[in-house]
């Protein structure tokens, strides 16, 4: 009986190992097969329909190289960065990969990414040019601590603002002459409010300002710090910049919008997507958002889009107002990149070039997803050179002031920056109490704090950083 | 024989339980962060010496744990308490409601039951929309539909979040909450309340006398359970506020949605592993002193 046990025990024993085996298939990526070779890319949500609208462009690619084809896996925007970062580790990875810019510096950094500095190098040669690419992509391409181009620009997120022509006729303002200053805009948007203009007999606000509930608080307040002269680190991420009088001026400029009432507080409770609808329902005069919009506006709403609001017939898109330093941009976008993990380097180098300095392909997928092209020959296209909405921008892309390619932007965007303005907000909202500036000034400095203490730890741990930024204060 | 059986159970638990414990314990002694995410357990010792994690945490006023620890911490109490509380009372009366024979009784149990088979992460969404100050359906009705209230709140801004927190929670657990006292009621004997009558008992003499104290097995497992499955909630507070990305703000933040943002987010295991230590420290101080008050109650002997 005890030898009968034994051996049912090592049947059962077995047959679990054999059933844990099954589940652990370590079929690798990009496997070539009847010498076709499968490339595998991973992108975040660009389009309405991520997959199929980035295999149109891939399409492309396999017709000019019939032996490789390309895999598209979309990754969540919420799961994309767990994964990337995972992929990075474990190197059980994409070939190719596409990386939110303000992400390359931290992924640079883990040394996962292969060096794609002769493919810039071959892409400037074909396109007869030293900078193929917008100025403020470049600071991604070759982070501040890495010794080679570690991925290619693809896509540009700029932010121009969408406006109501007709709301701003009616109350007699100008929004390129109001956009020459800060004075000018905030006075024009008085006299939208002042003015109560109705449309479809609702009332529209003279702007729209979303809260704290989604990534793009901190990408709202820096481009009224920068252009106040002010920033968050300085260019080399070694030196914190949020809590000069420059910035704090930014945002106290920033905040007027919301203090002055010319964007209703209750707006602060939604997100962007939330507010960005009440600008289609025509309730808002002015609103910023990502270039992507313009798509959505002509895109009828049969197929998902908001073409035959009210707001779709009537709007017009303008550069953000110049403030006192100048007309400082916002800009983001996403990077391509390649893992060193990859078993197909040469195709993968391939595949990265022709996403990146292709005019067709990057043509096609700008058209579809409504984000600006990285590269700069793709501007010519009267599709943005002869549309009054889009003609600004490439203004917009060149303008750009990029995030500092460091590692830890992340934990400072998201860990400090994110608490600390979402903080701001409620104190402007004054659900807590009469606004008090002193508070918003202790907040800035307490996030300076945090950043002044992130930067001394991290130049503590890696004296190579700290080497490099002295090299470079040397030129 | 009977070993043999426990066997897989035994390891079962070990791999999915203890094994994570352990290491969870492990690295938060180590300095374990993005820029050495490859070493993992191998990861070195933070520069301040072994605990340094735990000081940073507890003490430097410049980690991002620390610096909104005391919101998180207020925050989770009261959410914790008033959870457990509210969930537990109108579970009770959920559970009177339905012990009695009417008809429809069926129907209503199903209906009662609704917000139960509402995943958590909707019933996150769905309510960060009806707490809207000027389109959300709770201050129509309240301002708009009965006039409760002269004006219409800010609900997800400021010291009203706690509550913009609280409401959905325990809308969306009572009923667990009611099926569990629901099983207690229906297991008292009809004999006990047979004999109060006949001694002449009021209803609130037989409530207060008889069923509270039947009840007590029950109501102290809901009251532990609450407790420590609301100081862990997630969910419904990481929807309402922007799917992780936005911040609950200084009244809405729990301690797993400071801790997931400001560690676990950013890859910063070190960190999070001893945030996350010293709350089950903490949640182990809870269950003894629950024990020490309530072990009497787990029987109704």
């Amino acid at each position: 009986m005890k030898i009968r046990n034994f051996r049912l025990l090592c049947a059962l024993a077995c047959s679990a190992w054999a059933v844990t085996l099954v589940g652990c298939n370590g079929a690798k990526d990009g496997d070539a097969t009847d010498g076709q070779i499968t490339l595998r890319l991973w992108a975040t949500p660009n389009t309405s329909k991520p997959k199929e609208d980035l295999e149109k462009v891939v399409e492309l690619f396999e017709a000019k190289h019939p032996g490789i084809k390309v895999q598209v896996e979309i990754l969540d925007w919420g799961a994309a960065w767990t994964k990337i970062t995972t992929a990075a580790t474990s190197g059980a990875g994409p070939d190719v990969v596409q990386i939110g810019s303000s992400w390359a510096g931290s992924i640079t950094d883990i040394g996962s990414l292969m060096s794609v500095s002769d493919v810039l190098d071959s892409a400037k040669k074909d396109l007869k040019t030293d900078s193929p690419f917008v100025r403020a992509a470049y600071v991604y391409m070759k982070p501040i601590y890495s010794d080679s181009v570690t991925s290619l620009p693809w896509l540009v997120d700029v932010r121009p603002l969408f406006y109501r022509k007709d709301v701003w006729q009616k109350a007699g303002v100008d929004i390129h002459e109001a956009t020459t200053s800060w004075d000018r805009y905030f006075a024009a948007l008085d006299k939208i409010k002042a003015a109560g203009v109705l449309s479809d007999g609702q009332k529209v606000e003279a702007i729209g300002i979303a809260g704290k509930n989604d990534w793009n608080v901190v990408h709202n307040f820096y481009p009224w710090i920068i252009s106040a002269g002010g920033g968050v680190v300085n260019a080399l991420g070694d030196s914190v910049l949020l809590d000069d009088e420059k910035s704090v001026q930014g945002v106290l400029a920033y905040l007027k919008l919301i203090r002055s009432g010319l964007s209703p507080k209750a707006y602060l409770e939604k997100t962007t997507a939330q507010v960005s609808a009440e600008f289609d329902q025509g309730r808002i005069a002015t609103w910023q958002e990502a270039s992507t919009k313009l798509v959505y506006l002509e895109r009828p709403q049969e197929q998902g889009g908001a073409g035959n609001s009210v707001a779709a017939k009537n709007y017009g898109t303008a550069l953000p107002p110049v403030g006192p330093a100048g007309r400082k941009l916002f800009v983001g976008g996403s990077q391509l990149a390649i893992f060193k993990s990859t078993s197909h380097p040469k195709e993968a180098k391939e595949l990265l070039r022709f996403l990146t300095t292709d005019t067709t392909a990057v043509m096609r997928y700008c058209r579809l997803s409504g984000m600006a092209p990285a590269l700069r020959k793709v501007f010519d296209s009267p599709y943005y050179s002869s549309n009054e909405n889009r003609q600004l921008f490439k203004q917009l892309a060149d303008d750009g002031v990029p995030y500092p390619a460091v590692p830890y932007w992340g934990e400072v965007e998201t860990s400090i920056l994110n608490t600390r303005f979402g903080n701001i907000i409620d104190i402007a909202s004054e659900v807590n109490g009469k606004y008090d500036e002193a508070k918003v000034r202790a907040e800035l400095k307490a996030a300076a704090n945090q950043i002044r203490e992130l930067i001394r730890d991290q130049l503590e741990k890696k004296p190579q950083y700290a080497a490099k930024i002295r090299a470079f204060r040397g030129r | 024989m009977a070993y043999w059986f426990l066997a897989p159970t035994v390891l079962g638990m070990a791999f999915v339980h203890v094994l994570p414990i352990v290491q969870g314990i492990w690295l938060s002694f180590l300095a374990a962060r993005k820029s050495n995410l490859q070493l993992y357990l191998d990861a070195p010792l933070p520069d301040n010496g072994l605990f340094g994690n735990y000081k940073d945490v507890l003490f430097n006023s410049s980690s991002a744990l620390h610096a909104g620890m005391a919101d998180a911490v207020r925050n989770t109490f009261w959410y914790a308490l008033l959870v457990t509380l509210g969930t537990s009372v109108f579970g009770l009366m959920g559970a009177l409601l339905l012990h009695r024979a009417f008809r429809g009784r069926s129907l209503a149990r199903t209906l009662l039951l609704f917000p139960w088979v509402v995943p958590t992460y909707v019933v996150g969404l769905l309510w960060g929309f009806m707490w809207q100050q000027d389109t959300g359906i709770v201050n129509i009705v309240l301002h708009d539909w009965l006039h409760l209230i002269s004006y219409r709140p800010v609900w997800l801004l400021g010291p009203n979040t706690l509550w913009a927190i609280i409401i959905p929670t325990i809308w969306r657990f009572w009923p667990y909450s009611m099926l569990l006292l629901l099983a207690g009621l229906q297991n008292i004997p009809h004999e006990v309340y047979e004999a109060a009558d006949l001694d002449g008992a009021t209803v609130w003499q037989k409530f207060r006398r008889i069923t509270m104290p039947l009840l007590s097995p029950v109501w102290s497992v809901l009251l532990l359970n609450g407790l420590i499955f609301n100081v862990y909630s997630f969910n419904i507070v990481i929807m309402m506020f922007g799917n992780g990305a936005g911040f609950p703000g200084r009244y809405g933040d729990l301690l797993m949605t400071a801790i997931f943002r400001n560690s676990f987010q950013m890859w910063d295991f070190g960190h999070g592993a001893a945030m996350s230590v010293l709350l089950m420290l903490g949640m182990i101080a809870l269950v003894v002193v629950w024990y020490r008050i309530f072990r009497n109650d787990l029987t109704n002997e």
